[in-house]
């Protein structure tokens, strides 16, 4: 599934980055990394970017990018 | 000397840290063609000359942001003798992904733990010396809130420096798993045998020299192209090929997945966490700041809070420097130079004064700006601010923070240029930049305040609210027609923002950094403001002796006009000529008009009538000064409590107009008096003023964060496009009247 598709304060087990071109290696270096379990904290009040949580850190990204991460629960 | 190199994420407090070891000596500049800032210090240490410098906060190495190339190339090629990675110990796992790229540089490190208070709160536990062991580096608990660690530091940062000294590499242990370790391996055997590599080996790392091949780095394959003449793809295509296959991912990510899995195997072993997140206080504040509902309603609340303190808050100093400068110092100077020729007395104490009044008086401006764009930053709010405006700023290719700037615009145009330093990327702070001085500042309101008294009465308030808007309709063209534009574009747009953990910013840090921010836009923006108001005073003093009428503005002015007629304002070559003045500050159009304009008889006699005043000493007036200064400081308090944002957007009345020149209103009224398109003549004036060229200040502004060349492009664009926007408005508006 992807990121996108979790729901408010859930958690997932990361798959897969997919190609986002240098984003693919932003967010690596910002430890999304295979393996690692992501949660969704909350969209932004107008919808968009989401914030997530990742080894103890919050992050925010767009929907359009979020949906090329592949996760699983 | 001995050079110390800070390297480590945003938000780790690295600047708090360095503040309290060189505190005063720190200096702020901009890293070369690029608007990072740059902070350096140079001081003495036990008896050791030392040079540090704050490198920007990276989570990475990679070529992706400026920020990392110029962490990456200053490590290599200036050779710091120590470099001090600061990382955030409550939150290891991430930091030290840094850490193992820095130790890939080879060079000498020592690692500064920092916010040791957060740490013993949240009752994690680290086994120092293990910890230090595995990461072959010495490792310190600091705390700059608490003051604790930092000299200790320092001093094992020069051990470390003195250690390495003849050293030109390290070889750091690089713990990645078997697959890519027998890669690297494979690669040092065919570069150690291939004689391009020497130099190469000479300068870099080996380690680095091999990793960098396997991931494929972009930017340091283009070094070794440029440089040594070596093409990557012959020395690892095969290399690269085998890791991709096996893992079927590319050996970029590989790589750094290894070093996530070689720091974890770290930690597993040295560091213990706790029942307690470092996130809980942040989460429980951000239910309430990012809330669905209440989210966007209190950050306009906390924005329109900081226009209302800075801009209110700074406005009695600045009428106090004002008439320091003015009125203190101006009449000591005035005597001084009595008696010389008459032109020398008005270079004096018109030009010279009042240039030098017109760099002083935006200090307060900016202390007030400074200190709350540091703690909007510090505190952990401005990420938010990216968050909750990025749905709105990226229809201009431009991120959340660009949100600020802009508002700070409707106040002055000055802190709105110097608060683009918190946008992340190069190109979105150009467009930034470009757009704001569009926004409406105070310094217009005086012009709007004359001419819809003379032009239009009742409607004036419909008529102010319509050129607000037309402000930001026009920088939103303006931003729209330039976004795609190569200068303007970043060339990842895409967002990926961390939201750090909200703390209480240390007050020391935020004031260190104003002082020496403010100090540098003395420095950098004086010599540009004085020149262009020396330059503009002579122009209207000579070649008549102080008869602006008669002066050369004027003449210019007359020479002008034709080109001007279609804009519906050229037919009165006083208009034409105001707008020269302008640049000076925008606010002075009304003073020329009051000089230029013949004015009423009644009215030129009251300004005639000069009341006698009881002559003063030098020091009954220094008393009045500091009188002034604590009566200001005062009304700063005041203003800043009673939250009055409205009083930002409104003009002054045609009385308040009145004070700059006796009569000024009635003079600007006969300008088109009978004239059944006047109404329409005087709406282009002020479309035009509120569009042009922006004044010398936020001129030397953009000079001092773009360079000359980009504050030009500003120029002619802010030439062209109040022409378009004047012309086609009063080429419409008479097709109705």
């Amino acid at each position: 599934m992807k990121l996108t598709d979790l729901k408010r304060g859930e958690k997932a087990k990361i798959i897969k980055i997919g190609k986002i071109g240098d984003l693919k290696k932003r967010l690596v270096d910002m430890g999304v990394t295979s393996g690692e379990i992501i949660k969704l904290e909350r969209d932004a009040p107008l919808g968009d970017p989401q914030q997530y949580i990742i080894k103890g850190t919050g992050i925010a990204i767009r929907k359009e990018d979020a949906k090329n991460i592949e996760v699983e629960r | 000397m001995i050079k110390i190199a800070f390297a480590g994420n945003p938000n780790v407090g690295k600047s708090a840290l360095i503040n309290s070891m060189a505190g005063s000596k720190l200096k702020v500049g901009n890293w070369p063609g690029v608007t990072v800032e740059k902070k350096e210090a140079e001081f003495e240490f036990e008896g050791k000359k030392i040079k540090m410098i704050d490198l920007p906060g990276v989570y990475s190495l990679s070529p992706y942001t400026i920020e990392e190339k110029i962490t990456r190339d200053y490590i290599l090629n200036e050779n710091p003798d120590v470099v001090i990675n600061v990382v955030d110990s409550t939150n290891l796992e991430r930091n030290l992904y840094l850490t193992m790229l820095l130790k890939e540089l080879g060079k000498p490190m020592i690692m500064a733990l920092n916010f040791l208070d957060e740490f013993e709160n949240l009752n994690y536990k680290l086994d120092l010396k293990k910890f230090q062991a595995h990461l072959e580096m010495e490792a310190i608990h600091t705390s700059a809130v608490k003051n604790k660690g930092i000299k200790e530091l320092l001093e094992k940062a020069l051990l470390v420096a003195e250690k390495h000294r003849k050293q030109s590499h390290i070889k750091y242990e690089l713990r990645f798993d078997n697959t890519i370790e027998n890669e690297i391996q494979n690669i040092r055997c065919k570069i150690k045998e291939d004689e391009k590599f020497v130099p190469v080996l000479q300068k870099y790392a080996e380690d680095f020299v091999c990793i960098k091949l396997l991931e494929q780095d972009s930017y340091f394959a283009e070094i070794l192209e440029r440089e040594y003449g070596i093409e990557i793809d012959s020395v690892t295509k095969e290399n690269v090929d085998r890791v991709e296959k096996k893992f079927d991912e590319d050996a970029e990510t590989v790589i750094a997945e290894g070093r996530y899995g070689a720091l974890k195997g770290i930690l597993a072993q040295t560091f213990t966490t706790s029942l307690k997140s470092r996130l809980d206080f942040t989460d429980k504040v951000d239910k309430i700041l990012l809330n669905k509902y209440l989210g966007l309603p209190i950050f306009f609340f906390i924005i329109s809070g900081i226009m209302g303190v800075v801009f209110n808050g700074s406005g009695p100093f600045i009428d106090w420097v004002d008439g320091f400068i003015g009125g203190y110092i101006g009449k000591y100077v005035a005597i001084a130079v009595e008696g010389t020729p008459d032109w020398l007395y008005s270079l004096v104490t018109d030009g010279i004064i009042g240039g030098v009044g017109g760099v002083l008086v935006f200090v307060p401006l900016m202390l007030f700006l400074y200190f709350f764009l540091a703690l909007l930053e510090e505190s952990g709010y401005m990420s938010r601010v990216a968050f909750l405006m990025d749905k709105i700023m990226r229809r201009l290719g431009l991120n959340g923070k660009a949100f600020v700037p802009m508002v700070l615009g409707f106040g002055c145009t000055v802190p709105a240029i110097y608060a683009t330093r918190t946008l992340e990327d190069e190109p979105s702070r150009r467009l930034t930049a470009l757009m704001a001085p569009f926004m409406s500042c105070g310094a217009r309101l005086p012009v709007y305040g004359l001419f819809t008294a003379a032009f239009f009465g009742a409607r004036a308030g419909m008529i102010v609210m319509s050129l607000y808007v037309m402000g930001i309709v026009v920088a939103v063209l303006t931003g729209m027609f330039f976004k795609n534009n190569p200068r303007f574009k970043a060339e990842d747009k895409a967002l990926l923002l961390e939201l750090p953990p909200y703390r209480v910013p240390s007050f020391k840090m935020i004031w260190s950094s104003t002082m020496t921010r403010t100090g540098s836009y003395l420095k950098k923006a004086t010599t540009v403001i004085l020149g262009i108001l020396i330059l503009l005073w002579g122009l209207i003093y000579f070649p008549n002796n102080g008869d602006a009428s008669n002066s050369y503005m004027a003449k210019f002015g007359k020479v002008i006009a034709p080109i001007m007629k279609p804009t519906g304002f050229g037919n009165r070559w006083e208009a034409v000529a105001a707008i020269a003045p302008s640049i000076a500050a925008k606010e002075v159009v009304v003073g020329f008009m009051a000089q230029v304009l013949p004015q009423e008889n009644e009215a030129s006699s009251m300004s005639e009538v000069e009341i006698q005043e009881e002559p003063t000493t030098f020091a009954q007036d220094t008393m009045e000064q500091l009188k002034g200064f604590a009566v200001a400081s005062k009304e700063s308090v005041i203003s800043m409590v009673s939250f009055d944002v409205a009083s930002l957007f409104t003009p002054p009345s045609a009385d308040e107009v009145e004070d700059e020149g006796a009569g000024v209103v009635g003079a600007t009224a006969k300008l088109w008096e009978g004239d059944p398109l006047g109404p329409l003549r005087a709406y282009s004036f002020m479309v035009f003023i509120l569009l042009v060229v922006p004044c010398v200040v936020t001129l030397a502004a953009i000079k001092q964060e773009f360079g000359q060349k980009f504050m030009w492009f500003t120029v002619m664009v802010m030439l062209i496009v109040p022409y378009i926007a004047s012309t086609v408005i009063f080429q419409i508006g008479r097709l109705f009247i």
